[in-house]
């Protein structure tokens, strides 16, 4: 049984709404970054060019964080992608300083804008043709490649 | 005759960072940026800055007592009519992203101080200090540049905000992100609009490689032990 990524934005409104602690608002902005990061992931890996997926990853998750977002900021994708890929890096850096960094006070707003911010990324996403956000993981596997 | 730029100077996460201009005893028109270190930094290499109106025309050496002073030549008159004072704020910029904690001090003579006076010297934005981490980075990546336009019109996209840079930790294989994190209270609409905003202009001004990189995202508080302090100053003649 596969879960939906997008399932865990529900798990980060619930910690948000119980009123818990500050781990409760850290686990709540990274939730809402997987929601997103899962989301975004499974469109592009489903979309891309079947030889391409083939050739260079042997499963969905080989798709890591960085090469995700590059897909979506690189020369040549659209404004609306690159729009997604800079959402997206803006709640993988929360979500970075959230799991990490333990002397910042994370507070129950900074956890309700990251769930604001990943509701409104995975309403993007609905507006966006899969093949787009597929063709994109496809041209910079494609690029980089040509480049090594 | 003693100019400040910064009424008081600030106390900072490692030190002080001020700007103070004074009178120089020398006849000729000459205007000296130095840069004491702390006594905890010790010196360092001479580091010459390149600038478009100072780059060309300054001599850095050391002094005794770890002052880095930038003296031009040949001050003209455009430099006089107020260039100097755009010089002067790119140098700061710069000087901050390499040396994050240190004690600037702007200095010129008599002869300059009329043309000086009238003139408001905004020095740089809202930021918090650079930590040595990320001025390794930016250094590392060659983001001078584009750091230097980031802390310069990160204030326009998100006026009223303060900001810090910083350096994220990653997973293994994943690329460092560098996150500009912004302490406001924009709404959450507004806020991605902004984003979006800066991002586009990041990328018009041609720096794709920090587009590529950076994370912009926004904080209610600040980060325990960090004290943001602002840059914005203008020259007051006593």
């Amino acid at each position: 049984m596969s879960v939906d990524g997008k399932s865990f934005l529900g798990t980060a409104q619930l910690l948000l709404n119980n009123g818990g602690d500050e781990a409760a608002h850290r686990s709540a902005i990274s939730r809402a970054y997987y929601a997103c990061f899962l989301s975004v992931r499974e469109t592009a890996f489903r979309h891309c060019d079947p030889d391409v997926r083939k050739r260079n990853f042997r499963k969905e998750r080989d798709v890591r964080h960085s090469l995700l977002t590059n897909c979506c900021t690189r020369p040549g994708v659209s404004t609306t992608i690159l729009k997604l890929g800079k959402d997206l890096d803006a709640l993988r850096g929360n979500r970075e300083n959230a799991d990490y960094e333990m002397l910042a006070h994370v507070s129950f707003r900074d956890a309700e804008q990251a769930v604001e911010e990943a509701q409104a990324l995975l309403e993007d996403l609905r507006q966006i043709r899969p093949n787009e956000i597929g063709k994109a993981l496809e041209d910079h596997i494609k690029a980089i490649c040509r480049t090594t | 005759m003693t100019s400040s730029v910064a009424d008081s100077p600030k106390v900072l996460r490692r030190g002080r960072l001020s700007l103070v201009a004074e009178s120089a005893e020398e006849s000729a028109p000459v205007a000296v940026l130095s840069v004491d270190m702390l006594p905890e930094e010790g010196n360092r290499p001479t580091r010459r800055i390149d600038d478009p109106w100072f780059g060309s025309v300054f001599h850095s050496s050391v002094t005794p007592s770890s002052t880095h002073r930038f003296v031009p030549e040949e001050p003209d008159d455009l430099w006089l009519r107020g260039a100097n004072m755009e010089g002067a704020r790119n140098i700061i910029l710069q000087y901050a992203l390499v040396r994050p904690a240190g004690f600037l001090r702007l200095e010129w003579s008599r002869e300059l101080s009329h043309y000086v006076e009238p003139t408001r010297l905004e020095v740089g934005p809202a930021f918090g200090t650079l930590s040595e981490k990320v001025a390794e980075f930016i250094e590392q990546e060659s983001l001078q540049d584009a750091m230097i336009w980031l802390i310069t019109n990160s204030p326009r996209f998100f006026p009223g905000a303060s900001f810090e840079v910083d350096v994220l930790d990653h997973e293994e294989g994943e690329d460092a992100l560098v996150a500009l994190e912004i302490h406001g209270e924009f709404p959450t609409k507004e806020f991605r609009e902004r984003r979006h905003r800066i991002c586009e202009a990041l990328l018009a001004a041609g720096f794709r490689h920090l587009h590529q990189l950076i994370s912009i995202f926004q904080r209610s508080e600040h980060v325990c032990g960090r004290q943001v302090f602002s840059w914005y100053s203008s020259v007051t003649v006593e």
